[in-house]
């Protein structure tokens, strides 16, 4: 009965860190304003300039 | 149409106009915020009558409207003007072209720049030739990508998140149908089937843009609204055909 007790608090513990961990990654990372989709959205655009750049220098 | 654009070919016109598409853009916006100042018009008409002539017409409009909280009435009456000018550059362009003499380039060019829906980019340069069509809808494409940075500038002002920004679908299907047209060697039946098929598609889009236009929104539409916006693409057509007679030969 303790070594399964023990065992549970164990699990609790390891999940309520990983629980931690990923809440701040998502803290971390999540922007206010733009999603992924923006994102690579953005990205397209930036490609696009870069090419234009690239055009106008040669 | 994107089929039959080589990959390599569509990356050389939009990269070889960028810079003109972008002082475009850039051009308009700015006439168009200080017009809509000096006409004293309301702000969230003024943005979307000046985004839809700078970047994408009916699409910008769709895009901007939740971002900046337009309301329904404010939308459907700039939507309603800009489907107006779109049918009147459909009717006048090819005439004006054939009438100036302007090549195949220059009326591409000139149809990307300063109509304001793709669709009707796209229909009105078909009018004039196959390559007309082909060097519009490429950089057509590369002015609504302007509408990108557009989206999240004003979703930083507006203090909105930005969801729903992303690439419109039609960009990235050209794109995709392109990169297919140009790895794979496509039977010239598939290829003919295509061309026919998006001539089909053209005359339905022109079907559906005529059927946008009401009368009931056309009297929505205030005279202010209306001197704004026609007298904006009043300016910038004109100007965009005196650079594109210039610059291209």
């Amino acid at each position: 009965m303790i070594s399964v007790l023990g065992a549970k608090h164990r699990r609790n513990r390891y999940f309520s860190a990983y629980r931690a961990l990923t809440t701040i990654s998502f803290m971390k990372f999540k922007s206010p304003l733009i999603d992924t989709q923006g994102l690579i959205a953005l990205t397209v655009f930036l490609a696009y300039l870069a090419f234009g750049i690239q055009a106008l220098i040669s | 149409m994107g089929l039959g654009i080589q990959g390599e070919q569509l990356l050389r016109i939009s990269s070889d106009y960028t810079w003109v598409v972008a002082g475009y853009v850039l051009c308009v916006a700015a006439l168009g915020l200080l017009g809509y100042r000096l006409l004293n018009l309301p702000k969230r008409q003024g943005l979307l009558v000046t985004a839809g002539s700078a970047i994408c017409g009916g699409t910008a409009v769709v895009t901007l409207s939740p971002i900046i909280n337009a309301k329904p009435m404010e939308t459907g009456a700039v939507l309603g003007l800009i489907f107006t000018m779109n049918a009147v550059a459909l009717l006048t362009f090819p005439a004006i072209g054939q009438f100036l003499d302007l090549s195949q380039a220059q009326f591409g060019i000139w149809s990307a720049l300063a109509i304001h829906d793709t669709a009707s980019v796209v229909a009105t340069a078909q009018l004039y030739g196959d390559e007309a069509a082909q060097i519009a809808t490429t950089l057509k494409l590369g002015r609504t990508l302007w509408l990108i940075p557009t989206a999240l500038l004003l979703s930083v002002i507006y203090r909105r998140k930005g969801r729903g920004i992303g690439l419109p679908p039609f960009v990235l299907l050209f794109v995709i149908a392109s990169i297919m047209g140009s790895l794979i060697s496509l039977p010239p039946l598939v290829l003919v089937s295509a061309a026919w098929l998006s001539k089909a598609l053209l005359v339905l889009a022109l079907f559906l843009i005529g059927l946008e236009i009401s009368l009931a929104t056309l009297r929505s539409i205030q005279p202010k609204l209306f001197v704004f916006a026609t007298g904006l693409w009043c300016l910038v057509a004109p100007s965009a055909l005196f650079l594109v007679m210039t610059l291209v030969p």
